[in-house]
């Protein structure tokens, strides 16, 4: 037991480091977003009543727009370094090196969005009351949307253009969580209770996170990469 | 005596050319097995088949006997495989990508941290590589990378290393030191199969040879 928590531990430290000393490859889909949201209301207009309808739509899909930015990334240097090789001939490493890597993953995104949200909330008019609600969307819905873009991820690892191939994958699973995310926003910020799709989001997190790593552990192991 | 790596009339395509058919060799401890091809005649992909990253589309390959799907924790356990790649960390310096190979390993708990750092660094120390201990491998030349990628070979006692074209970009010190290690490998009884393009390399021991040609 204490060995696999030092092996988690370790494992956990290397990734942290490596996303940290890369930070430019998070950094920009950020400014991104960040830019992106701020532009809206400028361009549309700040009226307050019509952005409050339309709000959390447009936070959310900006948010999608950042993941899927930031899925062509995920696994891309491990591969190229043949770090990903030597996991697979690692029996019993590869899911939970999987896990750990995707997890550090959500914790960079997730934690960016905590930082920059009340500000941009702001510009967009979202209500103070539904603040809490976006923060619980973000929390349970990014690792989602990360896990779940980790598979596709896997299955276009060897290709040299895999970015279209990767966003035509992956759209139709991530619909689900933008309804459910942007719905229990709508809902928060007209002052009723949002907890129906926040359950329905912590389903999917909790689906998506125990089961992804499974699933690309297989998919890695079949060697379609090599091919 | 039984032989440690088995192939079994391995066979494999790619492109609609066939690479190898019903190859089939047996390889007993001590031995060393050099596959010579020029470029594109499937030395990697015959090297990936017997780590088994590759599923041949005929054939198995054996580790004591059993097939290495089966057996797969106890071959893996027993096996380094270094290529082109990195098959480490570029943001990490070399004393974490180290660490981080060992505590995958299973390696970290008969010894402590700092024991397990000191030896870390007297391998660096032989390799010629002390004052890089905690410079990024970005910032490493690709000689010294490559120097680096023979590290694993001195940290983890493997009995089948499986080498692809270990000599590129190696100095006529980092060769010696590799053929030396590879000697010392073969005394201590374990296997090795290593490709090339070039047929010859001064060993005192006697190695195995296998030409694979480019033929449509």
């Amino acid at each position: 037991m204490i060995i696999f928590f030092l092996k988690f531990l370790t494992n956990l430290r290397s990734e942290l480091l490596t996303i940290f000393r890369y930070y430019h490859e998070w950094i920009y889909p950020l400014l991104f977003l960040i830019l992106a949201i701020i532009l809206f209301p400028l361009s549309i207009s700040a009226d307050p009543i019509l952005l409050k309808k339309i709000s959390a739509g447009i936070y959310w899909v900006v948010v999608l727009f950042l993941v899927l930015l930031m899925l062509d990334q995920l696994f891309r240097n491990d591969w190229k370094e043949g770090d990903l090789e030597q996991l697979i001939l690692l029996p019993n490493e590869l899911s939970i090196v999987l896990f750990i890597k995707l997890l550090v993953f959500c914790l960079v995104i997730c934690m960016s969005l905590f930082t920059v949200t009340p500000i941009l909330s702001l510009s967009l008019f979202i209500p103070f009351i539904a603040l809490k609600t976006l923060y619980l969307t973000i929390l349970l819905g990014t690792p989602t949307l990360i896990f779940l873009g980790g598979i596709a991820r896997a299955l276009t690892l060897g290709l040299p253009q895999s970015g279209l191939l990767i966003i035509l994958i992956i759209i139709p699973f991530y619909i689900p969580v933008l309804i459910f995310a942007s719905s229990a926003v709508a809902l928060a910020s007209l002052g009723l209770s949002a907890n129906g799709p926040l359950a329905w989001l912590g389903v999917l997190m909790i689906l998506s996170m125990s089961l992804a790593p499974l699933v690309i552990n297989k998919i890695l192991r079949l060697g379609i990469a090599f091919a | 005596m039984k032989s440690v790596l088995t192939v079994e009339k391995l066979s494999y395509e790619r492109n609609n050319r066939v690479l190898f058919k019903q190859l089939t060799f047996q390889l007993f401890p001590k031995q060393i097995l050099h596959i010579v091809g020029e470029n594109g005649s499937g030395k990697t992909t015959l090297l990936q088949l017997l780590t088994g990253l590759r599923t041949p589309l005929s054939g198995k390959v054996m580790w004591n006997g059993i097939a290495i799907e089966k057996n797969n924790i106890n071959f893996t356990d027993n096996l380094l495989y270094v290529n082109h790649r990195l098959g480490m960390k570029s943001a990490l310096s070399p004393t974490e990508n180290l660490y981080l190979c060992l505590a995958r390993r299973n390696l970290i708990h008969k010894q402590s941290k700092r024991e397990a750092i000191h030896a870390i660094h007297q391998i660096l120390d032989q390799l010629d590589l002390k004052e890089y201990a905690n410079t990024l491998l970005t910032q490493l030349s690709s000689g010294q990378q490559r120097r680096l990628s023979l590290a694993k070979l001195l940290l983890i006692k493997a009995d089948c290393w499986i080498l692809d074209e270990p000599f590129t970009s190696l100095d006529s010190a980092g060769i010696a030191f590799l053929s030396s290690l590879m000697e010392k490998q073969s005394a201590r009884g374990g296997v090795i199969v290593f490709s090339s393009h070039q047929a010859m390399y001064s060993f005192s021991l006697e190695i195995k040879k296998f030409f694979l040609d480019v033929k449509s």
